[in-house]
């Protein structure tokens, strides 16, 4: 089912279509979001909130000619966002203790945890744009042209936000291995 | 080309083999005036690849958003069938269309009622004044002018009608019982009631006095038009009364 029919579909609130959509994007768009309020259960939350307002806006929505997930993308963001703003102290414990539970060995699970709560922490100190260029590109696995369309941006630009981006992550996490180590 | 753009293409070009599945330092190599610089951001790049993300529950996540599309479904139905086929733009114009016709009635009832209370009669000319509406009773020194439109006494005179319930139909009996509950005329005493013409029919009772009105000689009471307006006074003083 292409993206035309699946909006027509939505439209008249068509439950296969909206099986079909949380199958298609929901793992994805977790990541996203997981990526952005650092809680599991959060980003769950915000997803399924994601479908919700898809589904009530969904009668205004118009083929523009960009992918129907650049939108899902741009309401679960915008939701995500939302929720580190009401909630800046948002704990990546509950993030940890589920990685942790998944991992067979807890010495390598708490390494791999603490590297991804300073990259956490890094991207944090990167502008609102950089980081959802980081984001879309590697968490949501979207490309150059895919996340132009999303953040209304030409392709070229994308790559110019995304390399510095890429460059002051690196130096981050150079200079935390550094003190770490 | 310079090092800024080498380094975009550099990146462009690593990131897309390491999405195919080549390592970091195979690609890497073949960069090696890139490499220090490179090399952090590759890193930094498959690190965000690897952040965790457990597998959400979507059986969950989906259930809820279907009951939210019944909902909505639901909604949706009712809604369309409220309306019961005529879009709501149409039921609109409907409404608008019947409130200006009935705007356009009102003002034209109230035209017409106002041009059938201006004619006169082409036997009759007009009064001298319009401030002069008692022609018919000026033999009576302090006939009360009344410019009410539907039931002036001056309008008896009229062998025309004034377009609706005239009291003209009823020519005797005007004199006899003008009664204005509501309107209190301005003072005529300025008025000079010359009658330039005489309608058809004689006066009703030119000598009578106002406060023999009701008995007078051929206005019986039982038809006095119903004059809805009017000052009823017949006390001659010629002022605005009370009529209580």
């Amino acid at each position: 089912m292409d993206d035309a029919e699946l909006v027509d579909r939505l439209k008249r609130y068509d439950a296969q279509a909206v099986s079909l959509i949380v199958e298609r994007y929901g793992a994805a768009l977790h990541r996203y979001v997981a990526a952005i309020v650092a809680d599991s259960h959060l980003a769950e939350d915000i997803v399924a909130e994601t479908y919700m307002r898809m589904l009530e806006r969904i009668g205004d929505y118009k083929m523009t000619g960009a992918p129907f997930r650049a939108w899902l993308y741009r309401i679960a963001h915008n939701l995500a966002v939302n929720a580190v703003t009401r909630d800046r102290s948002v704990p990546g414990d509950a993030l940890l203790a589920r990685s942790e539970a998944l991992s067979s060995n807890p010495a390598e699970a708490f390494e791999r945890e603490e590297l991804h709560e300073t990259l956490r922490r890094s991207l944090k100190t990167l502008t609102d744009e950089q980081q959802q260029v980081l984001l879309l590109r590697f968490v949501a696995g979207m490309s150059i042209a895919e996340v132009a369309q999303q953040l209304h941006r030409s392709e070229g630009a994308v790559k110019q936000l995304q390399l510095r981006a890429l460059r002051a992550l690196g130096r981050l996490l150079g200079a935390a291995e550094v003190s770490d180590g | 080309m310079d090092d800024e753009e080498k380094l975009l293409a550099a990146l462009d070009a690593c990131l897309e083999r390491i999405e195919r599945g080549e390592s970091v330092d195979a690609c890497l190599r073949d960069y090696p005036g890139e490499r220090s610089e490179l090399e952090p951001m590759l890193r930094a790049a498959a690190s965000l690849r690897t952040l965790p993300a457990p597998p959400p529950d979507l059986d969950a996540i989906e259930r809820s958003v279907l009951a939210r599309a019944a909902e909505l479904r639901l909604a949706a139905t009712s809604a369309s069938a409220s309306t019961s086929g005529l879009p709501y733009s149409t039921t609109f114009l409907i409404v608008a269309a019947l409130a200006a016709l009935a705007l356009l009635m009102g003002a034209l009832l109230i035209l017409s009622a106002l041009s059938g209370s201006t004619q006169r009669s082409p036997q009759a000319p007009p009064p001298p004044s319009a401030t002069v509406p008692a022609i018919p009773t000026a033999p009576i020194p302090s006939a009360s002018p009344t410019p009410s439109v539907t039931a002036s006494p001056e309008a008896s005179a009229s062998p025309t009608p004034a377009g609706e319930a005239s009291p003209t139909t009823q020519p005797t009996a005007m004199p006899v019982a003008p009664p204005t509950a509501t309107f209190q005329p301005p003072p005529a005493r300025t008025v000079e009631p010359p009658p330039p013409v005489r309608p058809p029919e004689p006066s009703p009772m030119p000598g009578a006095p106002p406060a023999a009105a009701p008995s007078a000689p051929g206005a019986p009471p039982a038809a006095a038009p119903p004059a809805p307006s009017g000052d009823d006074d017949d006390d001659d003083d010629g002022d605005d009364d009370d009529d209580d």
